[in-house]
């Protein structure tokens, strides 16, 4: 009962904020799209339904590509794609960076210094560059790019959570329950895990935003998935194909706008929860 | 024969805002400040005794001066732009805040601190003004080799001595000095206060002292003036006002001190809180909690009225 | 005292170096499929060519040995040969390369630093209000969108669709310049665009944590008693308050190396800037592993030294610090 009048404060608060009411509803509408992109499309995702390079018509509302593909249809089916990527590397990234900043903040000692150190080691390394190599030898594919994310994306989450976990050790209902002789395991599921939440939260939904980003950037590298195209992989093509030269803004305005949109979205959310977040924190 | 005073505040009111609404933590505060005098400002934290200092120097954050006079020598500093006020700051109205040592910039040494003070507002060169401050700083009993420090290599009395030296180095008609050594230890405090004292009597600088203290205005005002909920409750030669306080909320900070004066009752204490300023109650705002309360306390508020020359009390049973 | 510390900090660098080198030597060994596979770039090679190849990388010694041969070849600036250059060794490529990715990102991190500054220092004044809502929108917008579709409309807008500037490439090639003047022109002109598009990518995060540390330090009592002595709106935000903020900016300054050279090769690849971006894209297009590697040591090189210097530029900044530990 309290527990929801809680989560209800939260949410009224966190609707006054105009971004991130907008943010939600933007999400919410890529959302829809991807569910119904069979219904909203005229064309399939990769028919050859016009000319190459038709200007957005009618028939064709953001023209055609180089192979006489309906942009518009390719861009909804590749919110799929784009959004489907962002949501699991986002999700992984949450679980490992979580879980180690738990295990390291809540054990401390000589695990928490060496996990730590780790996280600043892949901290300080570039990471667009390690990922692009990685990539590059595992070959193009949607999991590629899920995988190489995971590697370099956790770390910062896991700082965060470790010091949130470090403030939370020393507060004295911890204290208490240890006094009562509850396990670590125990006190970290019952006490600590419900505290970072609100942290876990509002990060993951950032990640999501920065997964999005990357997933785009890798996949105009030309280390995505050619087979399963998201924005950034139509982006890939038109440069390859000089959509420019040929003046077809058509094919390059509309995914980066996706992109944008999209991150942006998230991380007026992810912006607007943390400062919620924070300061209900700080209010306690 | 009266001359017009230094300082004179009339009717000053400043408000805070806060997501609730405005919060008027100075409500109709009159004083003046003759050249040359120490005047203390007492009263509980939250009273708006830092707010007056604040509103002297128009430096309130968060908030505003909302109507009133503050006349310093013919100016009235409510009137001025922000670039004559940066003329008058400093150069007539300094002030050492609250915590003094947290008022040095620690990335700068405090030698350049104290020349910055004197090169913003006289045209003299960086070694000249390097010469004055080494004055000064003896003055203060530093060595002239401490001009080179940053501040945190320097002890907090040491700060303390040097945001007095920087606040002397204009030698201004009127310093502020906001509970300027709370965060000393008492044997330290009494040598800071000494020597502010010495400085103000020797200087002839007149000093708006705020304490929550009265033992320490005690030994550096010639007047005090006691503040409750943003209202001047009580306001009278020191001496006298400590001996013989009118106004029971007086009366009880007086006991609370029990080496002040006569009165060498064990600290009574005052039960409760001050009124929320948000809104403030109907009638006097000492009403709830005064041992002396009636009925007419909580209907009519109480106006300032002069009980002795010099001396007066609000209060309906002064 | 000041002593130990850069000991201290130069054997952290020399160790993520070391991790570097030891990432780039496991990365293809971890991989499915044989290293010369990978190494023939999915060619079918006979026999002899493929014992060829596993002499000429060493790949019959155990991995150990592998490795100290190949730190020995990196300590000694031996990057391996290149496939797609094949046989021009990478060292030559990347050190043609390394001062056009070092002219773009210095000079945009420069701009960053400085976009970040003042409108972080004009929207923590002014917090809350209109401007800083604006700011701090622009900022997020920009934060929020991909830095090489960013590259790309600028590209169409002011390459294609003005003709102001140039479409790509470091300098006109094949050009004779009249003057210096003339060469630098060139030079900066196809600069302005890859820059500029770094710098609204990247600028953000400078704002946001300059904006988010003056509002703290605003609060301060030595801001409050700078402007009591009468110091202009000016001296008092920039000398006294933003001077305190400014510690973190430096810190994350060091960060924002990765992120630059991340970003480097976005904006190379789009501008066709003959940097180690660039490089590196290429590398992967034609699956040019030796140079792709080649390519994130010197961005791991870059990162380190980037960072170094930071942290030694900091302690001149900060007083407090000279001191502590």
């Amino acid at each position: 009962m309290k527990r929801q009048e809680k989560w209800l404060r939260l949410w009224r608060r966190f609707s006054r904020r105009k971004t991130a009411v907008f943010g939600l509803c933007v999400v919410g509408v890529f959302i829809v799209a991807t569910l119904l992109a069979p219904v909203i499309v005229p064309y399939g995702p990769s028919d050859r339904a016009g000319e190459p390079f038709e200007a957005p018509s009618s028939s064709h509302w953001l023209g055609t590509n180089d192979i006489g593909v309906d942009v518009f249809s390719e861009l909804v089916y590749a919110s799929r794609i784009s959004l489907l990527v962002g949501l699991v590397a986002a999700g992984v990234i949450v679980l490992v960076g979580t879980t180690v900043g738990l295990i390291a903040g809540y054990f401390g000692g000589y695990v928490d210094e060496a996990l730590m150190r780790v996280t600043d080691l892949v901290l300080i390394l570039p990471r667009l560059p390690l990922m692009i190599v990685m990539a590059a030898y595992l070959g193009p594919s949607i999991w590629t790019i899920v995988l190489v994310y995971s590697v370099v994306g956790w770390a910062s989450l896991a700082r965060q959570i470790r010091a949130q976990v470090l403030s939370i050790r020393e507060s004295s209902f911890i204290e208490a329950s240890r006094a009562l002789g509850a396990g670590k395991g125990q006190i970290i599921t019952d006490h600590v895990l419900p505290n970072v939440i609100g942290i876990v939260l509002a990060n993951g939904v950032m990640e999501i935003m920065f997964a999005i980003l990357a997933e785009s950037g890798l996949s105009f590298l030309g280390l995505g998935d050619p087979t399963h195209k998201s924005w950034g992989v139509m982006l890939y093509f038109a440069q390859l194909q000089g959509a420019f030269l040929r003046g077809a803004w058509w094919w390059i305005f509309p995914p980066g706008l996706c992109i944008a949109a999209l991150a942006c979205a998230f991380n007026f959310v992810g912006t607007a929860l943390n400062d919620v977040l924070s300061f209900s924190e700080a209010r306690q | 024969m009266k001359a017009a005073p230094l300082l004179s505040v009339e009717n000053l009111v400043t408000r805070y805002f806060a997501p609730e609404g405005a919060v008027t933590a100075v409500d109709g505060v009159d004083f003046t400040v003759r050249r040359g005098e120490a005047l203390g400002i007492a009263g509980e934290s939250g009273c708006g005794k830092t707010t007056v200092a604040l509103s002297l120097m128009r430096l309130v954050r968060g908030g505003e001066v909302a109507s009133g006079r503050i006349v310093l020598d013919g100016t009235s500093l409510l009137d001025l732009s922000r670039r004559e006020l940066d003329g008058v700051r400093w150069e007539k109205i300094a002030l050492v805040p609250q915590a003094a040592m947290d008022g040095l910039n620690p990335v700068y040494r405090v030698g350049d601190q104290i020349v910055e003070a004197i090169t913003a507002h006289r045209a003299v060169g960086k070694a000249e003004a390097r010469n004055r401050a080494s004055e000064l700083l003896a003055k203060v009993g530093l060595a002239a080799s401490q001009l080179r420090s940053y501040p945190h290599e320097l002890s907090g009395g040491q700060r303390q001595r040097i945001m007095i030296a920087m606040a002397l180095a204009l030698e201004p008609d009127l310093v502020i000095a906001d509970e300027p050594t709370t965060a000393l230890d008492t044997v330290t405090q009494a040598r800071i206060l000494k020597l502010f004292r010495k400085l103000q009597q020797d200087l002839g600088i007149a000093v708006v002292f705020i304490s929550h203290d009265l033992s320490v205005l005690a030994q550096t005002c010639d007047r005090v003036l006691i503040l409750y909920a943003g209202q001047v409750v009580e306001l009278g030669e020191c001496r006298e006002l400590l001996r013989r306080p009118r106004h029971p909320y007086t009366t009880a900070l007086v006991k609370a001190f029990p080496d002040l004066g006569r009165h060498k009752h064990k600290f009574a204490g005052l039960s409760g809180r001050p009124p929320d300023l948000a809104k403030p109650p109907e009638g006097c705002r000492f009403a709830q909690r005064c041992p002396r309360r009636r009925e007419e306390c909580g209907e009519t508020e109480p106006a300032l009225v002069e009980v002795a020359p010099g001396h007066t009390v609000r209060c309906h049973f002064a | 005292m000041s002593g130990h510390w850069l000991i201290r900090r130069i054997a952290t660098s020399a160790l993520v170096l070391f991790v570097a080198l030891a990432v780039n030597f496991a990365i293809p060994r971890l991989m499915p499929g044989s290293p010369v596979d990978l190494l023939a770039g999915g060619a079918k090679l006979s026999t002899e060519a493929r014992e060829a190849l596993v002499t000429r990388f060493g790949l019959d010694a155990s991995l150990g040995e592998q490795f100290w041969r190949y730190l020995l070849g990196a300590a000694q600036g031996d990057l391996g040969l290149s496939f797609a250059y094949f046989p021009r060794p990478v060292r030559e490529l990347v050190a043609q390369a390394l001062p056009w990715t070092l002219l773009v990102i210095l000079s945009s991190l420069v701009l960053q630093v400085l976009i970040g500054y003042f409108a972080g220092v004009a929207s923590a004044w002014n917090a809350g209000s209109r401007t800083d809502t604006v700011l701090s929108t622009v900022s997020l917008v920009f934060f929020s969108t991909p830095l090489f579709w960013v590259a790309m409309v600028l590209l169409y807008v002011f390459g294609f669709q003005l003709g102001w500037l140039p479409l790509g490439g470091a300098y006109t090639i094949g050009a004779a310049y009249t003057s210096l003047f003339a060469r630098v022109g060139d030079i900066v002109s196809h600069a302005v665009l890859p820059v500029v598009s770094l710098t609204l990518a990247q600028y953000a995060a400078y704002q946001l944590i300059l904006r988010n540390n003056l509002i703290g330090v605003r609060k301060e009592q030595y801001v409050l008693i700078a402007e009591a002595k009468g110091l202009s709106d000016a001296k008092v935000k920039h000398k006294h308050a933003a001077r305190n903020a400014l510690l973190p900016v430096v810190t994350f300054l060091g960060l924002s190396f990765a992120m630059s050279v991340g970003g480097a090769v976005f904006v190379e690849s789009v501008f066709s800037y003959p940097g180690i971006g660039k490089l590196m894209y290429d590398s992967v297009v034609s699956r040019d592993y030796p140079t792709l590697q080649g390519c994130f040591l010197v961005f791991a090189l870059v990162v380190v030294a980037g960072n170094f210097l930071v942290d030694v530029a900091y302690r001149f900044l900060d007083p407090r610090i000279q001191y502590a530990s």
